[in-house]
């Protein structure tokens, strides 16, 4: 055995539900357990609904800690990973909220960004149209970061828990308390809107 | 079928997420219509292209950072906070209407109260002065009257005076309870009869339909009571009280609003001599006098309040709280008076001077106390005092304020929040929260609510803590400044659900409901 890695325990194989019960009970590893589970994709949601890594990895902190608090509030009927995604989608929502507020102070600015000529020369030269062989460089992922930036915060947020956490329509529903039917129609419209801003930046 | 009809469910589509009826019906359609066909195209790539955004992993390992975060909550009894940046910005609606939610929020504020006391002597995360928090619990629990209300108040006022003078002061406990004490103000200043048909109206409903609790009941309509009782008093007073006075009174309260609390003094003195303003006057009087560290003219003041008031009256319950503080006082400024009969012999009287500044505070002698402090930071400029020195300062701010001495308070806050931020992060927390209290005090609700906002989502303040400085925001757009527009959309999200099992997160979730009605 490598020294330092400790031994699987049975502990891996129970469900996020009953974690959240064992360290209730005030067994740590079982939190620490669901961090490893859980911290890349939150982190990964946060960064993606706010498009920015450094404050979405404190975002996720703080996610984890008002798990931890308000462990002994969680009711096991429901679904733990709603329950996380919901308190990740608050913290991003009201960061949005900020940023919308006052988006002198974050580092958003238009300039910022890589100017779409660069970025369509970067195509050009790629010669091909595959998407995955475009969108490896980091430019490509500041555009792509950019035109999410341009969907509602309900939109984006909802795009990525489904392209990216492959949440069903009812999960995502349930996180923003709201009915399957609306998640359908906001998917349409943030895929339409990003498509259409991907076009005009000749992604495709 | 026409496309208008089919394009809704394309996403739906490429995501499989559509029933059998529906898919087959989109698949007949799609076989006929090229420009949905292209539309489809566009979805399946948009979703493409997302899938190659890959994922980036944590630059560190969660599990350590947080258990370390996770012990240092415990050893503190609660969530650090870390300053984080002040940002201004240029903002402020203004609208008016919404009396209906005005006047639920009143009434709510008694109920608020109640289950944010509730809450918090069962929850988790919030250990500290618990003991007098329970008590001051089981006080508002019982609130019947206005006179309940405001003895609790005044007893809360206590703890958040003990708690800024503790050696290791907490702004996630402070936050809740300046939150709560500010509630019990508005609620116990209801008297100036602002919708009070209102309040009963939404009240009688209630009992009608028997939504609430019979002891949550209770609480709201002995509110009402009292709310109707001093309704009518103070039309009684307004019809009876000679003009002249009535206007020194006023002047008085300016005066000691500006800071110049000896003016103030002596223009309550002459009030006093009113029939109908005597008990209010004498009440200032006393309050100044303790504030001015004098707890035996105080008492005085007070005794003579106390003969003006009959058994089971109005006030008679006020005046004895405060003749108690008032005793209180007394006993220890005669412990003050011990220790700096000891000063004189001690070398080193840092630790001596603290403790006579805390007690101070406790006294109620905030002129006292901020000379004390003043004198702590001037006598100790070594290193070794870093710490401590930010502390007394802060604690120096907090007594000019609360003596209505605005200006210096709020620059030197502004101080605190730079230079404490590393050295001492709760200092600079705490500060940030005195400006924000000041700017409120001050009534420049756009800079109060910035620094409220900015508090609430720094990545340290607990989540109860969040809920109470969000819930803080609300109210400002609600009560101060009649957007009750903006106040929806906070309480809104408080009431969503991962706040639903906050305190303060109930208290928004009812005022929804109450406003939906």
């Amino acid at each position: 055995m490598v020294k330092g890695v400790p031994a699987r325990t049975s502990r891996s194989d129970q469900t996020d539900e009953k974690l959240v019960g064992t360290f209730v009970e005030g067994r740590i590893e079982a939190f620490e357990e669901l961090i490893r589970r859980y911290q890349s994709k939150i982190v990964n949601f946060i960064y993606r609904s706010i498009g920015d890594f450094q404050r979405a990895e404190e975002l996720a902190q703080e996610t984890f800690m008002r798990v931890f608090r308000m462990g002994s509030r969680f009711d096991p009927r429901y679904r733990f990973s709603t329950w996380i995604y919901t308190i990740a989608k608050n913290l991003s929502s009201n960061e949005l909220r900020d940023r919308s507020r006052d988006p002198e102070s974050y580092n958003i600015r238009e300039a910022d960004w890589p100017q779409d000529s660069t970025f369509v020369a970067e195509l050009v030269s790629s010669g091909t149209h595959e998407p995955h062989q475009i969108l490896t460089s980091r430019e490509m992922k500041a555009s792509l970061e950019k035109a999410m930036s341009k969907l509602g915060p309900d939109l984006r947020m909802a795009l990525v828990m489904k392209e990216f956490d492959h949440m069903t329509y009812v999960q995502i529903a349930e996180v923003f308390n709201t009915s399957a039917g609306t998640v359908k129609s906001w998917l349409y419209r943030a895929k339409r809107q990003l498509s259409g801003t991907l076009k005009e930046s000749e992604v495709f | 079928m026409r496309c208008e009809l089919i394009e809704p469910h394309l996403a739906a589509y490429v995501d499989g997420e559509l029933d059998g009826a529906t898919h087959a019906e989109v698949e007949r359609h799609l076989k006929e219509c090229r420009s949905c066909r292209e539309t489809v195209r566009d979805l399946r790539l948009a979703s493409a292209v997302l899938g190659k955004w890959q994922s980036a992993e944590p630059s560190q390992d969660l599990v350590e950072v947080l258990r370390t975060r996770i012990r240092e909550e415990r050893v503190r009894g609660g969530a650090p906070v870390e300053r984080r940046v002040a940002r201004a910005a240029p903002r402020r609606r203004r609208g008016f209407g919404g009396r209906r939610l005005v006047a639920a929020a009143a009434v709510l504020v008694v109920l608020g109260a109640a289950f944010y006391v509730w809450d918090w002597m069962g929850g988790p995360s919030e250990r500290t002065a618990s003991q007098t928090v329970a008590d001051i619990g089981r006080t508002t629990m019982n609130v019947r009257t206005v006179q309940d209300l405001r003895q609790a108040s005044i007893a809360l006022d206590g703890v958040i005076a003990e708690q800024w003078a503790s050696p290791e002061p907490s702004v996630n406990a402070l936050v809740q309870l300046e939150v709560v004490s500010t509630m019990m103000e508005t609620a116990s200043g209801a008297e100036q009869g602002r919708d009070i048909g209102t309040i009963l109206n939404i009240l009688g409903e209630e009992r009608l339909a028997g939504r609430v609790r019979d002891g949550v009941t209770q609480v709201a309509l002995g509110a009402a009571d009292c709310f109707l009782a001093l309704f009518t008093m103070k039309a009684a007073a307004a019809a009876d009280a000679p003009g002249e006075l009535d206007a020194i009174l006023d002047e008085a309260v300016s005066l000691e609003e500006k800071g110049e609390l000896e003016a103030a003094l002596g223009k309550y003195r002459q009030a006093a001599a009113s029939r109908l303003l005597a008990l209010q006057s004498l009440i200032h009087e006393a309050n100044l006098e303790m504030k001015l560290g004098r707890a035996a003219e105080a008492l005085a003041a007070l005794e003579k309040a106390y003969a003006l008031t009959k058994p089971q009256t109005f006030n008679r319950e006020v005046v004895e709280e405060l003749m108690r503080r008032a005793g209180k006082a007394m006993d220890i400024q005669r412990k003050i008076g011990e220790l700096q009969g000891e000063l004189l012999e001690t070398e080193n009287a840092f630790d001596l001077l603290s403790q006579i500044g805390s007690l101070q505070v406790k006294a109620g002698n905030l002129k006292g106390a901020e000379e004390t402090f003043g004198q702590l930071v001037r006598s100790y400029p070594g290193p070794e005092y870093e710490k401590q020195r930010l502390r007394l300062r802060l604690l120096k701010a907090w007594c000019q304020r609360e003596t209505n001495r605005y200006s210096p308070a709020f620059d030197e806050f502004n101080r605190l929040i730079d230079e404490a931020g590393r050295v001492y992060p709760e200092v600079a927390a705490l500060a940030q929260y005195g400006r924000a209290k000041t700017f409120h005090l001050r009534k420049r609700y756009a800079q109060a609510i910035d620094d409220y906002t900015d508090l609430a989502n720094s990545p340290r303040t607990s989540t109860t803590c969040f809920a109470a400085l969000e819930f803080q925001v609300g109210y400002i757009y609600l009560m101060d400044l009649g957007n009750t527009k903006q106040a929806a959309k906070v309480f809104e999200t408080l009431s969503k659900e991962a706040y639903r099992n906050e305190p303060f997160g109930k208290l928004a979730a009812a005022l929804v409901a109450r406003a939906g009605n």
